[in-house]
């Protein structure tokens, strides 16, 4: 196929034309704008989801404190998938902002908790899950991710419902059905590498 | 009738912008959208330009370098190991470009749909 040289002339193409060629930009603008939400975000909902579930299952049926420290174990795991699979074919200008971010939402958590003061491990678990869903909430806007946005609100939702309904599986509850969503999103995700 | 907002003036200085000649061709304004989709300064690989356009390897280099030569596509290097990978963005020209040919477009189409100038 021939490209053609810049600078000739262009004949100006009928209404109808312009109609069809402004109609063929749109679904590659939404297809390019899907593909790099899939590539950035596949690997950490996976990863997120794979360890909230894993981590609220051992949480919740590990005796304390082999629960509790075998839940912070995955929730590392997850920390370092996301450090070491940092997706190459795309590169977010905001990248650096959004991760300090994160980082930052992390780093706090401790403070936040002496702050609330929750009652026990379990509600700990349930605080901190819910402030990084917020966290999943207010990322999904700032990237235009809506179902990460939805995600993230459904997760606060669910916490504060569980927490008034059935307060005793409210971190089972939170943690295997936030767990889901994140992990089928992620693996929703992932059928771009096919 | 044309849309409300855009003036008889206006209309006719967009038609006399002319419509840029690299993007012109169809598939170079499809990869152009494809770059221009994404935040400034957002880069995307070969392969994910290749499967947002469902385009031929050959096809999308061919077309990729002229965008490139126009200056409206920048490309970077990243390596993970021996790997390389080229990564695409829209430089501000070839976003600008992108805006005022897609302007163009649609003032061909108010036009047409407007009335013939009264005597």
């Amino acid at each position: 196929m021939a490209a053609n040289p810049p600078g000739e002339n262009v004949g100006v193409p009928t209404s109808a034309d312009a109609s069809r060629i402004l109609g063929e930009i749109t679904p590659v603008t939404r297809r390019s704008q899907q593909l790099a939400r899939d590539v950035t975000m596949a690997p950490p909902l996976l990863a997120w989801g794979l360890a909230w579930i894993a981590g609220s299952l051992l949480f919740q049926y590990l005796p304390s404190p082999a629960g509790a420290i075998a839940g912070l174990g995955v929730c590392a795991a997850a920390v370092a998938v996301n450090v070491l699979i940092r997706p190459r074919e795309v590169r977010r200008s905001t990248e650096r902002r959004f991760g300090l971010g994160w980082w930052v939402l992390m780093a706090t958590s401790p403070l936040l908790v002496a702050v609330a003061a929750p009652g026990n491990a379990k509600v700990t678990a349930v605080f901190l899950g819910s402030l990084w869903a917020v966290g999943m909430l207010l990322y999904g806007i700032g990237v235009r991710d809506l179902p990460l946005a939805a995600v993230g609100l459904g997760i606060v939702v669910v916490a504060a419902a569980t927490r008034i309904a059935v307060p005793r599986q409210s971190m089972i509850i939170v943690g295997v059905a936030g767990g889901l969503a994140m992990a089928a999103i992620g693996g929703w995700r992932l059928r771009w590498k096919r | 009738m044309t849309e409300p907002g855009v003036s008889i003036a206006e209309l006719a200085g967009l038609l006399a912008s002319p419509l840029d000649p690299v993007l012109t061709d169809p598939t170079r304004l499809r990869i152009q959208a494809a770059l221009h989709a994404q935040p400034d300064g957002t880069a995307m690989s070969f392969t994910i330009l290749r499967k947002a356009l469902m385009l031929t390897d050959g096809n999308l280099g061919t077309h990729v370098r002229v965008l490139v030569d126009a200056g409206f596509v920048s490309t970077e290097e990243s390596w993970r190991g021996k790997r390389r990978t080229t990564l695409y963005r829209a430089t501000s020209a070839g976003r600008a470009a992108f805006d005022a040919h897609v302007r163009a477009l649609n003032a061909i189409i108010q036009a047409s749909a407007a009335p013939p100038p009264h005597e």
